[in-house]
């Protein structure tokens, strides 16, 4: 039986006194999972992703994540939950003043590992995503899909347990965009659970995962996630 | 801890960073030239309490008359003024002064000296014994005239200028201290405000709050002890060329750049340092709420 890395029951997220953005939230997703989180814009992807990645607190409901309820934790514990999530904003988050490099390196030097091996890994990554003439280049010189390659290297380059992707491919070609989908997938085979939140329809029919559809800050499909 | 080459803390080069830069330079190199300047004179003030506050001058006018100057005083009666002088009791080394040790020791004061009428002076040495007034009282049953200066009496309005000066330079060290605290806060405020984006990052990777408090600290204590730093040795080194080119107006005097003195005002960007990385660590504690713990 596989194990449960998200678990969500009854949960609500209100931002302020005007309505919950999202309610009454139950589903789970099993350990090496691959789902796709859909809906139209403002239904409320992003705040569901920032659930998951502990980026807010729920203002009701439960919320497990490695099979621990993260309501009951302390923040230490939390920064330790968050180690095993990577996340590709929609925004990229590049740290403007890092080199690419630097920006794909940071969770391996937060993590404390050693330079020769951070070097030789992010090398690795960049040339494997079509970054590899661009490692020294500032995030101002970038175009918009190599900051999002460079975002996507930057998150999965810690091999994270749990990788929540926003809009990923939003600023990508089609070609580029399913090679990333491919690493993607690469990471699913190796046992990292996978929630891609997107709009396009292109990659939804090309690589059939199961998906998460909300609307109106409400899951549509809710229940057990498995792939 | 990433080093801070590499560090998504540090701040970028931008003008405020610059102009940030040279404001605490300027208070590294003013509070350096306080310090100095507060070390000199209390040195000097010790120098000169050190030589002079046992020192009594016993001074007897020259009488004149019709404006002929009476040069009746001989070392006879000098020698008879030091005998007198020696029954009172708390003086040791008692010592006549001749009329041309006078004449030379007031050269550097008064033009054409050996043409005025000189006193008789004997100088002596006064320990916690001697009473000046008790002294002047059995002295002048036989010179009516006599005038009795200690050196602690001739130096107090002296160095009570003195030390008020070293005070008012300690107060300026301590007012540039509390310029540069002011200033590490809002800089600790204005780089919250710059880098939340950044600290938000860090923190949804995993970062914790003490790690991210001890990065930013470190990154501010270096980078304020690097600005403050260079003021000193702006400071050190334009206080070296002052020296050197004040060799005919004695400045070398001041003793401004002793090597003790140099030492100590190393203090002064460290403890400009200090303060920036407590400010910073303080101010993120404090707004670490509004940062990042929505999640938490």
């Amino acid at each position: 039986m596989k194990k449960t890395l998200v678990e969500f029951d009854h949960v609500g997220l209100r931002y302020n006194a005007s309505g919950e953005a999202l309610s009454d939230i139950t589903f789970r997703l099993d350990e090496g999972s691959f789902h796709f989180l859909t809906g139209p814009s403002g239904s409320g992807k992003t705040s569901l992703m920032n659930l998951i990645s502990l980026r807010l607190k729920p203002t009701r409901g439960i919320v497990k994540l490695f099979d621990e309820i993260v309501q009951t934790k302390d923040v230490d514990d939390l920064a330790g939950f968050r180690r095993k999530i990577g996340m590709v904003f929609q925004d990229f988050r590049l740290v403007e003043h890092l080199s690419a490099f630097d920006n794909v390196a940071l969770p391996l030097r937060l993590r404390g590992d050693n330079e020769k091996s951070v070097k030789s890994d992010v090398r690795e990554l960049m040339q494997w995503v079509g970054l590899g003439d661009h490692m020294d280049q500032r995030p101002e010189t970038l175009s918009g899909g190599q900051k999002q390659r460079v975002a996507i290297a930057r998150a999965v380059i810690d091999r994270p347990k749990l990788l929540l992707a926003d809009e990923p491919t939003g600023n990508l070609d089609d070609v580029i965009g399913e090679r990333l989908l491919l690493l993607f997938e690469q990471l699913n085979k190796l046992g990292t659970t996978i929630v891609i939140a997107t709009h396009s329809q292109h990659l939804l029919d090309r690589f059939p995962h199961p998906r998460l559809n909300i609307s109106r800050g409400t899951l549509i499909n809710s229940g057990v996630m498995s792939s | 801890m990433i080093h801070s080459k590499h560090s998504p803390l540090s701040l970028p080069q931008t003008p405020a960073f610059r102009a940030l830069w040279a404001s605490q330079a300027l208070l590294g190199f003013m509070g350096t030239l306080f310090l100095l300047f507060a070390l000199a004179l209390g040195a000097r003030a010790n120098v000169w309490l050190a030589s002079m506050q046992n020192h009594v001058i016993f001074e007897l006018p020259i009488e004149t008359t019709n404006e002929k100057i009476d040069l009746s005083f001989s070392n006879v009666e000098l020698k008879k003024l030091e005998q007198s002088i020696k029954k009172i009791d708390g003086l040791n080394n008692i010592n006549g002064l001749s009329q041309d040790t006078i004449a030379d020791r007031l050269d550097h004061w008064i033009n054409n000296v050996k043409d005025l009428p000189l006193p008789l002076m004997v100088e002596a040495e006064a320990s916690d014994d001697f009473k000046a007034k008790d002294a002047l009282k059995t002295l002048r049953n036989d010179y009516p005239n006599i005038a009795i200066h200690e050196g602690r009496e001739a130096m107090k309005d002296g160095l009570s200028q003195v030390l008020t000066l070293r005070l008012i330079a300690y107060f300026l060290v301590i007012v540039t201290i509390l310029a540069g605290g002011a200033m590490s806060l809002t800089a600790a405020y204005w780089r919250l405000d710059v880098q939340k984006d950044v600290i938000d990052l860090l923190h949804s990777m995993g970062a914790t709050k003490r790690y991210l408090i001890t990065d930013l600290a470190r990154s501010n204590f270096i980078q304020t002890l690097a600005s403050a730093g260079t003021g000193l040795i702006i400071a050190i080194i334009l206080l070296a060329i002052m020296w050197l080119l004040s060799g005919e107006t004695r400045a070398q005097d001041i003793e401004i750049l002793s090597q003790s003195h140099t030492l100590w005002a190393l203090v002064i960007p460290f403890v400009l340092a200090i303060m920036a990385a407590l400010a910073t660590a303080v101010t993120i504690k404090m707004r670490y709420t509004a940062f990042i713990k929505r999640g938490e």
